[in-house]
């Protein structure tokens, strides 16, 4: 019996590869489970009802410190987890990526690796988590068409001389395909699809890893502590079910895949005599080296009307500043990809505690907006971290999470670039005004279990498995050894379709 | 990808009762000794449970300068603080905090011109003193209460040219997500 940690991008996937290879499952999350029919273009509604809301605490310079000291990320607590909000951009890392070490050198402040393998190494699993999740532009698929804030971007990238703007690879059908139909370009991607055109695990992987007949998933089901044998392997694990009655389900493999905030808390709150730092942690790097991109929007007025919210909401992209330059001052790159909000979620985002004549002029020009998302490379920085509070406690009397980040110099620098980059390209088309809003709560968390060949350096190793502990895995961008600037699903759902194939080797051969 | 993570209801709990047009209605009356704020020309009213009508119409004013919206109606604004009536009726430390704030705010607009906050006829007076309280808890839960309730009633949107959910209608593919042709 496996028993997974989470149903999202990992989970969920890990679970469907796993039973479809015969294997038994049980899928422990932490929310309820929803239906498609829930759905709602209703980003207030959504938000309250399938976001992880539990307390958490921040600390550090970071900006989302001061905006939202209380909610630093923006995950889900819901069957699908974060699947259920993510944008659908479905990108591979750049190869020099995953040799950040190597390609940037040594950068003061930073505790930047290479990760274990290479982009070859990890390309056939892209391919395979491509066709899973019918990414445009790949497999024959057609990429999804050009809104009106793409042609905005398009023609300002142009003018500025950039030449690799295009459709972004999305998780989202241009066409019906694997039973879903294609995108009604309704916009309102993150508040979940009500047509079900976006990958999402909720009704995808989940349904299908169920119908193997070999996977159980428990909903409302909040797992509390990883349990561990005497000779140090993992036993099993205890959960809250939806009474909030502790429950124990044991294990013959743990996979946890409850984000990177989650994920880390849980290996620290599962301290024992035998394993006083916390489970898998004799490194030491269990919630360090908190990533979370560079980002950032620009918002830009025009004289003329966009209508910014109409269509799937990041479906155009510049990728000119994404590979790695000396040049420009800072090490990594970051991609301009397309982002809008309804007029709620802009006014409560693009400004944080702002008010009076100049904010409300900004949303006055609305329907004349078009919007630009960074997200780039953040370097790794032992300090920046997800470490239990010392006094604070969930309902469940565990220790809640503080995360803390500061900005590293290199973020700033690579920030500057890309705000004054995205102004540049709305004024190069005419925009009248152009307006900087801050870092959201990140929904891109990745690094607290990072993985490292050598045990002394991280936490898991290549595929994800605990250097410490034989039949613990972490399953989801905790793992990551670095950020990279894309978008961390796809990279996600490659490494659990990888973990999945090596788990039952393992198992096959008797060795787990 | 992001939003803002404020825990709010979907709008207002209660809504300003329209009577007939509340366009443009500058004026409003707030009925000295009640807990009613009406529109001009009795368009629309609001009953308060936790405030004056007096104090309501501070709110008011308030909310006008802090999200100011010349074409917005006052019943929009009026709208918004429901949340905020709530929280006071809900709560004695709230009501003590937002009342002492509303007093705060008068007592500050005597001090430089005589009046109640609400009849200072200069907005730049107003603003600077709000821009005083900024920070304040008053000022954090007022806004923290009602920026997302007022920008998220769907009355409101069309007068941003927001069109608002489109999946009922089967999304914006055939209602023009790709009809920019001014570039």
């Amino acid at each position: 019996m496996v028993v997974v940690i989470g149903s999202g991008a990992g989970g969920g996937t890990l679970a469907f590869e796993l039973s479809q290879k015969g294997i038994d499952v049980v899928v422990l999350e932490a929310g309820a489970r929803r239906a498609v029919a829930d759905f709602r273009n209703d980003d207030m509604a959504m938000f309250a009802l399938f976001s992880w809301l539990d307390e958490r605490t921040t600390s550090g310079n970071w900006s989302v410190g001061r905006t939202s000291p209380g909610l630093p990320v923006w995950t889900c607590k819901t069957v699908g987890g974060t699947t259920a909000h993510w944008g659908a951009c479905a990108l591979r890392f750049q190869p020099h990526e995953f040799k950040a070490r190597t390609t940037y050198g040594s950068i003061l402040g930073t505790s930047t690796m290479d990760w274990p393998f290479d982009y070859a190494e990890i390309a056939p699993w892209y391919d395979r988590a491509e066709d899973k999740l019918g990414v445009t532009g790949t497999h024959g698929i057609p990429h999804l068409p050009v809104s009106n804030n793409g042609k905005i971007l398009y023609a300002g990238a142009r003018a500025l001389g950039y030449t690799a703007v295009g459709q972004t690879h999305m998780a989202i059908n241009s066409q019906p395909r694997a039973g879903r139909p294609a995108c009604q370009q309704a916009g309102y991607c993150v508040a979940g699809c009500t047509f079900a055109a976006k990958w999402s695990t909720l009704y995808t992987e989940i349904p299908a890893a169920e119908l193997t007949g070999r996977c159980e998933v428990r909903a409302e089901s909040h797992v509390l502590k990883i349990e561990h044998d005497r000779q140090g392997r993992v036993s099993g694990v205890i959960y809250a079910d939806a009474e909030g009655n502790r429950q124990r389900q044991r294990a013959r493999v743990v996979c946890l895949a409850a984000n990177s905030i989650e994920s880390p808390r849980l290996l620290l709150n599962s301290a024992s005599s035998m394993f006083p730092a916390g489970l898998a942690n004799s490194s030491g790097q269990v919630g360090k080296n908190y990533t979370r991109h560079v980002s950032g929007s620009v918002f830009a007025v025009f004289d003329k009307p966009v209508h910014m919210y109409r269509g799937t909401t990041q479906s155009s992209f510049v990728q000119d500043e994404a590979p790695h330059h000396d040049a420009r001052g800072f090490a990594g790159g970051y991609l301009l990809e397309l982002i809008s909000m309804g007029l709620p979620a802009l006014a409560a985002n693009f400004a944080p505690g702002r008010w009076g004549r100049e904010y409300a002029s900004i949303l006055d020009s609305y329907d004349h907006l078009a919007g630009v998302w960074i997200v780039g490379e953040d370097l790794s920085v032992e300090s920046n971290r997800v470490s239990l509070h010392h006094e604070r406690k969930d309902r469940f009397g565990l220790p809640i999470a503080n995360v803390h980040s500061d900005d590293h110099p290199n973020d700033l620098a690579m920030q500057e670039h890309a705000y004054r980059q995205a102004a540049a390209l709305y004024e190069a088309v005419g925009a009248t005004r152009t307006v900087r809003v801050p870092p959201y709560p990140a929904t891109h968390n990745m690094g607290t279990n990072r993985m490292a060949d050598n045990p002394r350096d991280g936490v898991v190793n290549r595929f994800g498995r605990s250097h410490d502990i034989a039949n613990l895995f972490v399953s989801d961008g905790s793992q990551f050894t670095s950020s990279s600037a894309e978008n961390p699903t796809l990279t996600i759902v490659a490494l659990a379709i990888r973990q999945a194939d090596h788990i039952a080797g393992l198992m096959g051969r008797n060795e787990l | 990808m992001p939003l803002k993570p404020i825990r709010s209801d979907v709008g207002p709990t209660r809504r300003a009762f329209l009577r007939g047009s509340a366009a443009a209605a500058a004026a409003i009356a707030a009925l000295p000794g009640s807990r009613l704020i009406l529109g001009a020309g009795d368009a629309w009213a609001v009953e308060l449970n936790a405030f004056t009508a007096e104090q309501g119409e501070t709110l008011l004013r308030l909310l006008r300068d802090l999200f100011p919206h010349d074409h917005v109606a006052d019943a929009f604004y009026a709208n918004a603080l429901a949340p905020l009536d709530d929280a006071a009726s809900a709560d004695a430390a709230t009501t003590d905090l937002l009342v002492g704030g509303i007093a705060d705010l008068d007592a500050r607009a005597a001090r430089i011109g005589g009046v109640r906050f609400a009849d200072n006829p200069s907005e730049a007076a107003r603003v600077a003193i709000i821009a005083a309280i900024e920070g304040s808890a008053f000022f954090t839960r007022v806004y923290g209460t009602c920026q997302i309730p007022f920008y998220n009633q769907a009355d409101l949107w069309p007068r941003f040219g927001f069109e608002g959910p489109s999946s009922p209608f089967g999304g914006y593919l055939s209602r023009g997500f790709d009809d920019l042709d001014w570039l």
